[in-house]
């Protein structure tokens, strides 16, 4: 019945996505693939680097892995400005045909390394090196295609390794919530919350980057990726918002000691920091996608329910931690 | 004064638990491990090390510093390039970054070496040298 109930939402989503025209899509299916490859990436990372503190929280964090294979039927196409002036990348046909391609690959493997794992099978190892570098190739697209394709000719090779730094601000960001559900009090909070303050001066970084190399070069072609969304109404306040909220909080809460294993204010700092990136994207998509309230709703909310429900059933489930 | 021996981490917070239930004064006990050992800290109550002060003073005092050092010398020799303000923010960041964590690490190995009151040179070779041993040390009841 849980199947039946899951399979119906995911069809749902695919079914809003594909007759949603305006490119809100983009907004909820950014956030919940987001959430969803990260969840499964911090676990791969993590086993990799032989972390034990990921095992209290590593069989509902790999529940959300099926839920990868949506995503290659959520790739559709949004009002780009180059689909005027297609070029041999950057066309209909390929655009569709290599997302979904990565996309797929990237739930094969990430269900092939999340059964190793459950089993604790040796290759596990093996599978969870596939699935990070599958990672960076898929959300390398998806960041360039879905997103910076709106700014062509406008490109950045730091605007990928932004969004893959988000997922992982996603991914422990839910291990955050985990914890709260659980009331959670071993070390994997901790860990969770100081590998989330190491990300947070990542990501901070990475955007101090690549604003200072646009402002210092003062490029036309850049600089217009700025100037076009600081003179929208809401623009300045989205960046503003995503820097405080992707940042300045988590940097400034999590330099605390004590603040890292408590679970209120893990709690509330998760919240923030998706907001955080739901900021961050629609500052993104702000010049060129026209956010549809009743769309945004309705896929925000069959997004996040077919995540809820892949992650519920094993909540409550745990292996042994240290 | 008592000395109790232990090569595994366990053993010997399991006897530092004992030793402390026992009624033994946490002031009269004293501990040498390889590692830090937070749960040992912990136990004995001991309190926090004053060390982030001097990271934080030096770190404030390098920000300011490179904030206080680009200004002042864009000012004093103005040079208007791409049209930019003679005093602009973003670049300035990067002195002012790296001063920050200069000046941080300055402080705290400072102030490491001053709370340790090192270096020490009578005390460069210690006669109860432990190795990689986790020892506890009780002192006698007077």
């Amino acid at each position: 019945m849980k199947r039946l109930t899951l399979m119906a939402v995911c069809a749902a989503l695919v079914v809003l996505v594909q007759l949603d025209t305006s490119g809100t899509h983009l907004l909820p299916v950014l956030l919940g693939m987001a959430l969803t490859t990260g969840a499964v990436l911090v676990v791969a990372a993590a086993e990799l680097s032989n972390a034990q503190w990921i095992a209290p929280v590593k069989r509902p964090l790999l529940a959300a892995a099926p839920l990868l294979f949506v995503f290659p039927f959520l790739v559709r196409l949004a009002p780009y400005p180059w689909l005027a002036h297609e070029t041999w990348w950057l066309r209909p046909d390929f655009f569709l045909a290599r997302n979904a391609g990565a996309l797929l690959v990237l739930a094969l493997i990430g269900n092939l390394y999340r059964r190793a794992s459950l089993t604790e099978s040796p290759a596990k190892r093996k599978w969870a090196v596939g699935y990070l570098l599958t990672f960076v190739v898929a959300k390398t697209m998806v960041a360039m295609d879905w997103v910076m394709s709106f700014d062509y000719p406008w490109i950045s090779t730091m605007f990928p390794v932004l969004y893959m730094v988000e997922c992982f601000d996603a991914g422990l960001a839910l291990i955050g919530l985990i914890c709260f559900v659980r009331r959670q009090t071993e070390n994997v909070l901790y860990d969770a919350a100081t590998l989330l303050f190491g990300f947070a001066l990542f990501w901070g970084g990475l955007t101090f980057a690549q604003y200072l190399t646009i402002w210092y070069a003062n490029l036309p072609e850049e600089v217009h990726y700025f100037t076009l969304r600081f003179g929208l109404m809401g623009g300045r306040e989205f960046f503003a918002g995503a820097v405080a909220l992707l940042f300045v909080v988590p940097f400034s809460v999590l330099l605390i000691h004590r603040a890292r294993k408590n679970h209120n204010v893990i709690f509330v700092l998760a919240h923030l920091v998706l907001f955080g990136l739901v900021y961050q994207r629609t500052y993104h998509l702000l010049p060129y996608v026209n956010l549809q309230l009743d769309w945004l709703l309705a896929e925000s909310f069959a997004m996040f329910g077919a995540l809820a429900l892949c992650i519920r059933p094993d909540l409550g489930q745990t292996d042994r931690g240290v | 004064m008592k000395r109790f021996t232990f090569d595994d981490k366990d053993a010997f917070l399991a006897k530092l638990k004992e030793l402390l239930a026992s009624g033994v004064p946490a002031r009269r006990i004293q501990i040498v491990t390889p590692i830090p050992v937070h749960e040992a800290l912990h136990m004995l109550k001991v309190p926090a090390s004053p060390l982030k002060f001097f990271t934080f003073t030096g770190a404030l005092t390098g920000f300011v510093a490179g904030f206080a050092l680009t200004i002042y010398t864009s000012l004093s020799w103005p040079l208007i390039t791409s049209g930019k303000p003679i005093v602009a923010i973003p670049p300035y960041m990067i002195i002012a970054f790296e001063l920050t964590i200069l000046l941080g690490a300055l402080a705290s190995l400072i102030g490491f070496l001053h709370l340790n009151r090192l270096p020490s040179i009578p005390h460069i070779l210690n006669p109860d040298e432990t190795g990689n041993q986790y020892v506890i040390f009780v002192e006698e009841d007077q």
